[in-house]
């Protein structure tokens, strides 16, 4: 306990005691020179009543102020489980599945990543599942003749762009035209190295 | 660590002695008016000075020190006040290994405790692959009121070892002179046949092969496949990257890699092939260069379990830190006929290039590879074929790549690569 | 942690206390019959909210409703009493209502505030009755004790279930804190008894200022 607040505390109490004290001994009563104060406001009743206001008012203030400031107690860690880490392709999901904000897409170089990433990862399984040359490989997905599946082909490809189709189902399923391609196209580069293990 | 806070949770109750003290006065009942007397004890209780001091003692029992993969643990932990004061109130949460689940019971306990006084309580852990060390246990003691609060740790050095032996390291055929168990294409005076030739002067009479002589009349030498030590680094990639699990409750690549890296210690400490430790990433450095016999083991076991790079908690370092020059040092530090085990899951692109730099540079790798993708994601398909192309990718190069299923042993795995490389 | 309700033995204990206080201030057998119907309506809540917590939902929402139906009934019985009756009643009923929820709890994000309106509203209950004189001094004192010693319990079962989790064995802290705190209020209550010992006539006005500004300083003095 501080100074301030020891010092505080016993007038406080001493007061109280003196307080306390006039209730039973009315004598002593007439020694407190309240009765002049009280008629300068207007009566005793209105002291009184002044400060009950008064109190209810620090009631509700000092409940507030436990709302606003809370309990200070400590965090203990969890160890009832295996430390936890991001899975492989934690960022791609992250990127692909939450969706990106205006800033993002505006100035970031997040989609253009994205891109690259998958396209290397089918150039190599196309070299190695089909047999292509680097160049056939490149060009099968520049033209988007590398799979079936539209969305993930015009994905990749700079000259086929997504159809009507495909930006329906990405607006049907909630995501943006990107989030929808890259999703196929992940999948099926994995399809075509599914082949080959 | 030791914090000290004030919990504040009596805040406020002053309040009930207002609130009392104003009905009292504003309804004129001095009965009520002395409920305000109740409510000024209870402001005045949680400021009695009686924050507690914290002196424990802490003991852990396994009932299996040495586990299998899978089995249960059940730890007993007893704490005791070893202080002169009472603590009221005592909280506890035991540190658990970080790549362990608690299957049974809790590790948590809440005890009241006089001094000299003990309490106990247990729990059940099911042991994976590895050696697991147990963190300093978290306390937090309040005193009587609950209002002040004191947040510290007790420790009691605590292991779970569970390593299984690998029937044999797949040694590749770079070798220095010492003499060992890795079979050579050299011929010379081994112990497994490797050929016949003619007899040369200064041959060792005991080769000969007397029985041909009798035959054919004919002086013939018989060599043998010389065997010579292997020096071997395992390496283990611990860089930030390296620090993935397929999911929730499973451990990540590096704790796979770590437990790898023992189970192989133990089988090279029966040889004697030297064997040393490095690691790839992590804020230090981490190397033993290679060595023989009981002590060397020891240094190594030790640097697996303590050293702050082996950490089952990932680094600090920003995502596209620079490792080149640690693998230049590695390269370095290796000397010229010293293999390496590169212990990595190979989710990035620089793995594949260390373990190609130091196969030029003459050093033959053998890439154990923790398999930690999961396919239920996008991402998770990608990564999983990324991967799948980075194993083709060494074995084109001529590096042994063990694709190695953390859920099955790493002795099967280390088995079919063995029948793989030499069909 | 796999249970992470606030606990159950310091719960229970809350609203019983909470229960108890109302029983010392509301005399009468109408209130106290009222009261123990509103007991089993509370009963029927709580434990409806838990069950639904740990994914019982249909039994836990038919016991749930079934409480407050008690809890209706306990109520329009009331509304036969007098208006003291009533205005010693229902705030508090209604607060261990709210105490009950906090506990249950309904809203994890709002069990503190739950359980400091609930014991507040059980407060304005015991003061009520010693405005309306309706109870004995050692049982408005009792009342006084019992809510604060309710509110000590149920923000125990909060704060110890942060840290240690329902599934430990927590029992032994809860009954040191709560006896801790009985203790501390039984003493108050002897106190003030002692000072009430002595003929009470009135309270003259130099007193009454001078206990005003002694409030003033000790509320400044004892703010945590």
């Amino acid at each position: 306990m501080s100074r301030a607040r020891t010092l505080l505390g016993t007038l406080g109490l001493v007061a109280f005691v003196v307080g306390v004290f006039t209730v039973f001994n009315p004598a002593f009563a007439a020694a407190v020179p309240v009765q002049g104060v009280a008629e300068s406001i207007g009566g005793p009743w209105v002291f009184v009543a002044a400060f009950g206001v008064l109190a209810v008012a620090v009631v509700v203030a000092v409940l507030l102020a436990r709302g606003v400031e809370g309990i200070d107690e400590s965090r203990p860690p969890d160890p009832e489980d295996v430390y936890r880490v991001p899975h492989p392709g934690q960022e791609f999901d992250d990127f692909v599945e939450d969706g990106v904000g205006v800033r993002e897409r505006l100035f970031g170089d997040r989609h253009q990543q994205t891109r690259e990433r998958v396209a290397a990862a089918a150039l190599t399984t196309l070299e190695r599942t089909r047999g292509l040359s680097r160049d056939e490989a490149r060009d099968a997905i520049a033209r988007g003749t590398w799979t079936e599946d539209a969305a993930a082909a015009s994905f990749l490809s700079s000259r086929r762009t997504p159809g009507l189709s495909e930006r329906l189902v990405a607006v049907f399923r909630g995501e943006s035209t990107f989030q929808h391609g890259a999703r196929r196209a992940a999948r099926e580069v994995s399809r075509l190295q599914g082949g080959d293990r | 660590m030791t914090t000290t806070r004030k919990t504040r949770r009596w805040r406020g109750v002053i309040a009930v002695a207002l609130f009392a003290g104003a009905a009292g006065l504003l309804f004129k009942r001095p009965s009520v008016l002395l409920l305000s007397v109740v409510g000024v004890a209870y402001a005045a209780y949680p400021q009695l000075p009686t924050e507690p001091t914290v002196s424990l003692d802490l003991e852990r029992r396994l009932s299996d020190e040495d586990p299998s993969d899978g089995d249960e643990v059940t730890v007993r932990v007893t704490v005791r006040n070893t202080g002169t004061g009472i603590l009221p109130d005592l909280r506890l949460v035991d540190g658990v290994p970080p790549m362990l689940s608690v299957t049974g019971g809790t590790p948590r306990h809440a005890a009241t405790l006089r001094p000299g006084e003990s309490t106990s309580f247990s729990y059940t852990v099911t042991a994976t692959q590895g050696t697991h060390r147990f963190e300093p246990a978290t306390v937090i003691a309040r005193d009587i009121a609950g209002a002040a609060e004191v947040e510290t740790e007790v420790a009691a050095e605590t292991t779970i070892e569970c390593v299984a032996e690998v029937p044999e390291v797949p040694l590749r055929d770079q070798t220095s002179q010492l003499v060992g168990r890795i079979v050579t294409d050299q011929g010379g005076s081994g112990v497994e046949f490797h050929r016949t030739r003619e007899y040369e002067r200064g041959d060792d009479m005991s080769r000969i092969d007397w029985r041909r002589f009798a035959r054919t009349g004919d002086l013939t030498t018989t060599e043998y496949r010389e065997e010579r030590a292997a020096s071997v680094v395992l390496c283990l990639d611990v860089r930030a990257s390296a620090y993935r699990s397929p999911g929730e409750g499973e451990p990540h690549a590096v704790a796979h890699s770590l437990a790898a890296a023992e189970q192989l210690l133990s089988s090279l400490a029966e040889t004697t092939d030297s064997v040393g430790l490095a690691s790839l990433g992590g804020s230090e450095a981490c190397w033993l260069p290679p060595g023989t016999g009981r002590d060397q083991v020891t240094r190594a076991r030790k640097l697996l379990a303590t050293h702050p790079s082996l950490s089952p908690y990932p680094p600090d370092e920003p995502a596209a830190a620079d490792h080149s020059s640690a693998l230049t040092d590695l390269r370095r530090r290796l000397g010229n006929e010293t293999q390496v085990v590169l212990f990595s899951p190979l989710l990035d692109a620089f793995a594949v290039e260390a373990a190609m730099q130091l196969e030029a540079t003459d050093h033959a790798t053998t890439v154990v590879s923790p398999d930690v993708t999961s396919p239920e994601t996008p991402g998770g398909r990608l990564a999983t074929t990324e991967r799948a192309n980075r194993i083709t990718t060494l074995r084109e190069s001529g590096i042994r790549t063990v694709d190695w299923d953390p859920s099955e042993p790493l002795g099967t795995a280390l088995i079919h690569a063995q029948e793989r490389w030499s069909r | 942690m796999t249970d992470r309700n606030p606990l159950a033995v310091s719960s229970v204990a809350s609203v019983l206390a909470g229960l108890l206080a109302i029983w010392f201030v509301a005399t009468s057998s109408l209130q106290r019959n009222a009261l123990l119907v509103a007991a089993l309506g509370l009963a029927g809540v709580g434990i409806g909210i838990r069950l639904a917590r740990y994914d019982h939902r249909l039994v836990g929402a038919i016991l749930g409703a079934g409480g407050l139906g008690g809890l209706a009934v306990a109520f329009s019985r009331l509304g036969r009493g007098s208006l003291a009756q009533q205005l010693e009643f229902y705030p508090g009923v209604i607060g261990l209502l709210v105490l009950t929820a906090g506990l249950a709890p309904v809203y994890r994000k709002y069990e503190r505030p739950y359980v400091t309106v609930g014991t507040a509203l059980v407060f304005v209950s015991v003061v009520t009755a010693g405005v309306v004189q309706s109870a004995t001094i050692w049982n408005l004192l009792a009342g006084g004790v019992a809510t604060v010693v309710a509110w000590d319990l149920g923000e125990q079962a909060i704060n110890l279930r942060n840290h240690v989790g329902g599934d430990a064995r927590t029992w032994p802290v809860e009954l040191t804190h709560a006896s801790a705190a009985a203790a501390v209020g039984g003493g108050a209550m002897f106190l003030a008894i002692f000072v009430e010992n002595a003929n009470v006539t009135g309270v003259p006005l130099a007193g009454l200022g001078v206990m005003l500004g002694a409030a003033v300083v000790l509320t400044t003095a004892l703010y945590n």
